[in-house]
Formats: structure tokens, C-alpha cells, sequence
């Protein structure tokens, strides 16, 4: 084999590394990076994920839903963030596409914060963000249809 | 015309709860018809699945309300499998509960409409994206059922997000992702009526936006952001609605 050939294969092999790797690395989705994402909130990765789920399919629609169990200071200290980025207070006053979140806290609970956007024309596009105090709970839901 | 051979014949009911008349192979000579004919007394409607070597499993929607099924088909290949079942169902929506799963006869409409399959109906909604001015796009009744069957037999519906709107009409969520229109729809709505009387549900409206929006890197999964861009790249159309009615 040439040396230029020798050259060209060893650059196509440093091609295709790189861009696996980077598939790779943007492939990656921790709860901690998505609901970073969603919330602008920085989340340490020592609060407890209770729950994850983020499913994805091949024409662009999906969820992702995180609930995080948080200790009493973790609590204290999402809170500060809910309130400094102006989140409402609960319960949830605006008018939810669907019922998801109420799996997880009742329509009546009071204690806590939350923040709602939809996102495009379609109504069900929406994020919903959630602090419930009485549970302890940060919940991130994301839907997209 | 040429008949073909049959290499098998089978019966009992399939999952959906439909008589399985069985499985027909002919084979025959290339480019020339085939013609059959498949009859059953306990049966007064049919409709089939078509397989063939050259394309993904297909189903045909071909129905007949007769007590006998006559079929031809072009081979332009060397074997063709046919899967016939039939119902007794009557003309109005009846819904067979089997194994635990609902699943609805599908009626013969008489409204002339006609099923395409898998990526044949998603090719009918990308042409219709670039093609149909965002105008709504209403699907058939037919086909709302055929949906709502292919849900439930893939674990598609999130029925514990239903959400109640009165008079025992419920609007629940829906993923078709393990379904043959998993080309055509991701998520969807779906509203249902829940029979009082035996708590059978019969579906009554469908709800989808068809769109290519991308959205920020990180929002979606990479593969789905990807697909997504490229196809928002590829076609030139308008966000159009699926809906029923």
C-alpha cells in the first residue's frame, strides 16, 4: 500500500471516529442534562431520580417526563430557583392538554410552584415544570405530538 | 386465468377476534392471474392480508359482504400468500372483547372509502403535506377503527391518562409507534364512548398535527431531531391536521 493511501485511510478512520464520537456524546440524555435544559434550574446529580421516561420516535414525537426526589435543602434550594425564575404559585391555574402530571400530585394541592409553556400551534406541545412541596417532588414533563 | 395451487388451508380465530378462513398459497406461473375463490357459511363478510416476495406484508382491504370471496390477482412473481378472515359483524360498530383486549369489527362502510396500509398511507399524508395547503385532513371512519385496533393490538393507548369529558366520552393518548402506521403518526388523540351498559368503548374522534418543526438539539432524542430536520429539509408542504370527524 502507498503511503499516501496509508495516509487517506488513516484520516477516513479519524473521520469516522469523530463523528461516532460525536453521535455518541449528543445521543446521551441524563435526567440531570434534560431537565437542566427545561428548566434553566442546575440540578445535582446527588438528588434521587424517582422516576424517567423518555421515549422518542422516529417522526419527531415524544415525551419526557422526570421526577426527582429531593431532601429537605435540595427542596430549599429548587425553590429559591422556582421563585427567582418567577414560576405561579400551585395549584395549577392554567388549563393542561391532558392529565398527566395529575397522575402524580392532585389538582388541589397547593404547596408548591409550577411553570407552564406551550410550546407551537399544536396545544398538546407543552412543558410543565413542578416543585410540590408536600411530596418533596420536582417533576419535568415535555410532550410533544 | 390461471388457478394456482393451494399449498395450505388453516382456521380458528386470530387475535383480533375474527374467523380465520387460513392462509392460501398459490403459486403460479409469472405476470398471468391468479383467480380464486374462498367460501364459508359461518361467515357473511371477509377481508384479507396479502403477502407477497417483493414487498413488506401488505394488507388488502378488500371486503365482501357475500357468503363467498372471489379474488384475482396479477403475480408478477412466483408466490403469493393469502390470509382470509371473516366476521358475522353486523353493518353497525360491534366491539369483540378477546383476551382482555377490545378490539372493534370493522363495519363495511358504505361510504366507498379505502384503506392503504403502513408506508402507503404515510405516503398519502407526506403528499398531502406538500400538497394540501394545510387543510384538514379528515380520515374515514374505516379508518379510525383500523387505528384504534392497530392501538390496542400495540399496546399503543395510555389508559391511565384518560381524561373524562362527560356523557361517558373519554380523550386519551395514544402511541402508534408499535403499529403499521407507525410511518404515518407518532402520538396521537383519540376519543372514545365507554358503553355504560357493558363498558365496551367505541372510538368517536381522532386528533393529530402532521408537522416537520424542529426543534432546539437536546429537546428531542439526536436520532428523532435528526429524522425530523432532514425530512423538514427534504419536503416543502404545510402543517396540516388529521381528525375525525
Amino acid at each position: 500500500m502507498s503511503l499516501m493511501k496509508k495516509r487517506w485511510l488513516v484520516l477516513s478512520v479519524l473521520v469516522i471516529i469523530i463523528i461516532a464520537a460525536t453521535v455518541f456524546l449528543m445521543s446521551r440524555r441524563s435526567a440531570y442534562r434534560l431537565a437542566e435544559l427545561h428548566t434553566g434550574i442546575e440540578i445535582s446529580e446527588r438528588i434521587k431520580i424517582a422516576d424517567f421516561q423518555d421515549e422518542w420516535y422516529p417522526n419527531g414525537d415524544g415525551e419526557t417526563l422526570i421526577v426527582f426526589d429531593l431532601d429537605e435543602s435540595q427542596l430549599n434550594e429548587i425553590e429559591r430557583s422556582c421563585i427567582s425564575q418567577e414560576y405561579e404559585s400551585l395549584p395549577i391555574k392554567d388549563e393542561l392538554p391532558d392529565h398527566t402530571i395529575y397522575q402524580y400530585i392532585n389538582k388541589t394541592d397547593s404547596i408548591g410552584y409550577y411553570h407552564f409553556k406551550q410550546e407551537g400551534n399544536d396545544k398538546r406541545d407543552y412543558l410543565l415544570v413542578v416543585l410540590d412541596k408536600a411530596s418533596s417532588r420536582f417533576y419535568v414533563y415535555y410532550a410533544i405530538y | 386465468m390461471t388457478s394456482g395451487s393451494n399449498s395450505s388451508v388453516g382456521g380458528g380465530w386470530d387475535p383480533f377476534g375474527w374467523m380465520n378462513i387460513g392462509w392460501t398459497r398459490k403459486t403460479g406461473p409469472s405476470n398471468d392471474w391468479i383467480y380464486s375463490s374462498v367460501s364459508n357459511s359461518s361467515v357473511n363478510r371477509y377481508t384479507g392480508e396479502r403477502i407477497d416476495h417483493n414487498s413488506d406484508k401488505e394488507r388488502y382491504n378488500e371486503v365482501s359482504d357475500a357468503t363467498q370471496l372471489e379474488y384475482n390477482y396479477w403475480m408478477s412473481g412466483d408466490i403469493l400468500n393469502i390470509h382470509i378472515t371473516g366476521t358475522k359483524s353486523s353493518p353497525v360498530a360491534n366491539t369483540t372483547n378477546n383476551g382482555g383486549r377490545q378490539y372493534l369489527d370493522i363495519p363495511y362502510f358504505e361510504d366507498g372509502s379505502s384503506l392503504t396500509f403502513g408506508k402507503d398511507f404515510a405516503r398519502d399524508l407526506q403528499s398531502y403535506y406538500e400538497n394540501g395547503k394545510g387543510v384538514d385532513y379528515v380520515i374515514s371512519k374505516r379508518r379510525l377503527y383500523d387505528i384504534y385496533n392497530a392501538a390496542v393490538k400495540g399496546n399503543g393507548f395510555n389508559w391511565s391518562r384518560a381524561e373524562s369529558l362527560g356523557n361517558n366520552m373519554y380523550s386519551v393518548p395514544m402511541n402508534l409507534y408499535n403499529t403499521d402506521y407507525h410511518y404515518s403518526f407518532g402520538r396521537a388523540s383519540m376519543t372514545y364512548y365507554v358503553n355504560p351498559s357493558n363498558g365496551l368503548r367505541i372510538p368517536t374522534g381522532f386528533y393529530d398535527e402532521w408537522n416537520l418543526d424542529p426543534k432546539p438539539w437536546g429537546t428531542r432524542s439526536f436520532p428523532a431531531e435528526t429524522v425530523t430536520r432532514y425530512y423538514n429539509w427534504r419536503l416543502n408542504g404545510e402543517n396540516f391536521i388529521i381528525r375525525y370527524p
